[in-house]
């Protein structure tokens, strides 16, 4: 059986309620039966003094005073408050037994030698009887007195006892499970009113927060770790609009100058040289997308599915050599030395398709944005296995530095498009070394350092 | 006409420059928001029209309508961006902009808008007339006693300067700055050069010209008699 929560915790507490309040009955209960019984017993012990009072006894034989005792109304009758009395000798033989006991014989036990109280039954009278044996001078039993008294009383004010416990009890549990409930019910509202907030908050309305209550309780702390999962997944939400704005850009900024040029080169006859280098500028533009397509492609390829990583090791020296060869005619172009400073037998522990794609986007960076007629320098630190790839150029200012891996974060001078890019060399990079474990760091004071750090793995 | 065009993506800046600069406007380019805003603020009078890229670095698009809105109210101002949510073209015309292309566009379609907002106000005047020489705006072509005549596109500007101010003067700074862009060498000798075209094309022969000159001060076309 399923019960809510307000339900489970009502009947925790009346469970343990029951077991509490059932105790206290029970000690209730009790005291008051014994308080009762010793009152009754008291009694008999007393009605007892006086008996024995009256009665002498030489050797085994006992000898009844004529006592006013006896005529006592108490012992005549058995209507109202009677006392019975009843004297046996050693041998059973009854002695005396006090008028109101008619035929009817006050049970006594033989076996018992010392005094004992219990309960017996005369008529239907409920009686309290006490069974006192009478010693001699030296010790011997010689008779047994029993006094019965009526408990009649004390059974009544036991017997309403006993039916109030069992009426309360029950009911006490009822009210107690429905007023927990209740409670429970009113102690949760704050949840149900978290809920309620909660769900109707969807992605048209991501930016609302569910309010804090007042008291810093538990309920708060609920309340403020879903306000900051929210606030990650608007966080998510944000950065994944940014990157479909992003490339919606991207994408249309080379078609929008390749549609308007060819749009005005046909808008009338040119010499041949203009359309030549229209479309060179169309192509261009083309190869910029196909580039960009091509790395958006491979960005999306690394979130989606996980590369293996197959880490062996990489000769760095004739790695970079064969890496930076096709590099060669760009840094010609831009008249740009690539200086290795690696020692030949260097060698390190890593994917080398992975290292390969991210050491082409950092050295492609470096002659893009070095300082044209400058220098490129990759430098390895075998002792704590760092490869840095240096350029003297303008470098990053600091406002950029932190979003450089950012998807499509290009700084403004990059921007202005004398050097090409869609600011995805850098992402890619970035999420390769993220798997390959190696850590990325860029610096830049004069020029820009990118620093790869290694673990030590092998 | 003169366009101000800020642009930070140069294929697209030369595009619209080459193209415009065919249709007679004379086109300044900048390539970022600061010299964007700067250009803007600094000609406010001499540009028609201005050309704003949204996202641009220094300065955005946004910021420079603005400051052109804050000095001048009815210089049209046309968005091309790529950001094309109905969000983005809302804000964007709220800001002061009196059109919105998104990339990519049809380059006829920006001319076209171009050329609506540059009509005269609700006369949307397209014809101008002298004597027998027509001006049609709308068709870019030029017709003298029924016939058209070839201009090229600084003429046509020219012509077209001088007969929206018909009965005005027409100073030679003044021409220089709405027909020549911001990169000429402000010889103004030029003018008389292209004055002469339109005379040789257009003027009866054996008649005072159509177009008047004010030795020093700049030209004129008269009322018609």
């Amino acid at each position: 059986m399923k019960l809510s929560f307000r339900n489970r915790i009502a009947l925790f507490t009346a469970l343990a309620a029951a077991v509490t309040i059932g105790l206290v009955f029970l000690v209730v209960y009790g005291v008051v039966y014994f308080t009762a019984y010793s009152h009754l017993d008291s009694d008999i012990r007393q009605e007892k003094e006086e008996v024995l009072h009256n009665l002498r006894w030489v050797g085994d034989s006992i000898f009844i005073e004529h006592m006013t005792e006896w005529e006592e109304s108490e012992h005549l009758q058995i209507e109202v408050n009677p006392t019975f009395l009843q004297l046996v000798d050693a041998d059973g033989h009854l002695l005396f037994r006090s008028t109101n006991l008619d035929k009817d014989v006050l049970l006594f036990d033989p076996a018992l030698s010392t005094e004992a109280f219990f309960n017996s039954r005369i008529e239907s009278q409920r009686i309290r009887q006490g069974q006192f044996p009478i010693l001699n001078e030296r010790n011997v039993v010689i008779g047994r007195l029993t006094v019965g008294i009526s408990q009649e009383e004390s059974a009544v004010v036991l017997h309403n006892l006993r039916n109030t416990l069992w009426i309360a009890f029950p009911l006490l549990l009822l009210i107690l499970f429905v007023a927990t409930a209740i409670a429970a019910s009113q102690g949760i509202a704050p949840v149900q009113q978290l809920i309620r907030t909660a769900s109707g908050i969807s992605e048209t309305n991501i930016h609302d927060r569910l309010p804090l209550p007042g008291n810093k309780d538990e309920i708060y702390r609920l309340a403020t770790t879903i306000n900051e999962l929210l606030q990650r997944v608007e966080n998510g939400m944000k950065r994944e609009k940014q990157f479909t704005a992003d490339a919606s850009h991207e994408i249309r900024t080379p078609l929008t100058a390749i549609r308007g040029t060819l749009e005005v080169l046909i808008r009338k006859q040119r010499a041949p040289a203009q359309y030549e280098e229209k479309i060179g500028r169309v192509i261009a533009e083309v190869d910029r997308l196909n580039t960009m397509l091509e790395q958006l492609l491979q960005l999306a390829r690394l979130e989606n599915n996980p590369v293996p990583v197959k880490p062996a090791p990489v000769p760095l020296h004739d790695f970079l050599v064969a890496l930076t060869e096709k590099w060669q005619p760009r840094l010609s172009e831009k008249n740009m030395e690539l200086g290795l400073q690696i020692p030949p037998g260097a060698v390190l522990f890593a994917d080398a398709t992975l290292l390969n794609i991210i050491l082409d986007n950092l050295i492609g960076n470096a002659i893009k944005y070095g300082r044209p007629g400058g220098r490129i320098d990759c430098i390895w630190q075998a002792d704590n296995t760092v490869l840095t790839i240096r350029d003297d150029g303008p470098g990053i200012s600091s406002e950029h530095l932190p979003h450089i891996f950012d998807r499509f974060y290009r700084t403004d001078n990059a921007r202005s498009s004398v050097v090409q890019g869609a600011g995805l060399g850098l992402s890619i990079a970035k999420k390769l070394a993220d798997i390959s474990g190696i850590v990325l760091l860029v610096k830049s004071e004069h020029g820009t350092e990118v620093s790869l750090h290694f673990q030590h793995s092998f | 006409m003169r366009v101000l065009l800020v642009e930070d993506e140069t294929a697209i800046a030369r595009f619209i420059a080459d193209g415009l600069e065919e249709e007679g406007f004379a086109v300044d380019v900048a390539g970022n928001g600061r010299e964007g805003l700067r250009l803007a603020l600094d000609n406010l009078a001499e540009y028609d029209l201005f050309l704003l890229d949204w996202m641009l670095p220094g300065a955005s698009g946004i910021e420079i309508c603005r400051a052109i809105r804050r000095e001048n109210k009815t210089t049209p101002v046309i968005f091309l961006t790529a950001k094309d949510t109905v969000d983005d073209v809302v804000f964007g015309l709220e800001t002061g902009a009196n059109d919105y292309l998104r990339k990519p566009f049809a380059f006829e379609e920006l001319l076209a808008r171009m050329r609506v907002l540059l009509r005269n106000g609700d006369g949307e005047q397209n014809v101008f007339r002298y004597a027998d020489i027509e001006l049609d705006i709308s068709g870019h072509r030029v017709l003298k006693a029924g016939k058209q005549v070839e201009l090229t596109q600084k003429e046509f500007a020219l012509l077209e300067l001088l007969l929206r101010n018909k009965g005005k003067v027409c100073r030679r700074t003044r021409i220089i700055e709405k027909i020549w862009d911001i990169h000429f060498d402000h010889d103004t000798s030029v003018i008389d050069v292209y004055i002469n075209f339109l005379r040789k094309k257009l003027d009866l022969p054996g008649q005072p010209s159509f177009i008047q000159t004010l030795r020093g001060v700049g030209y004129r076309v008269n009322n018609d008699v």
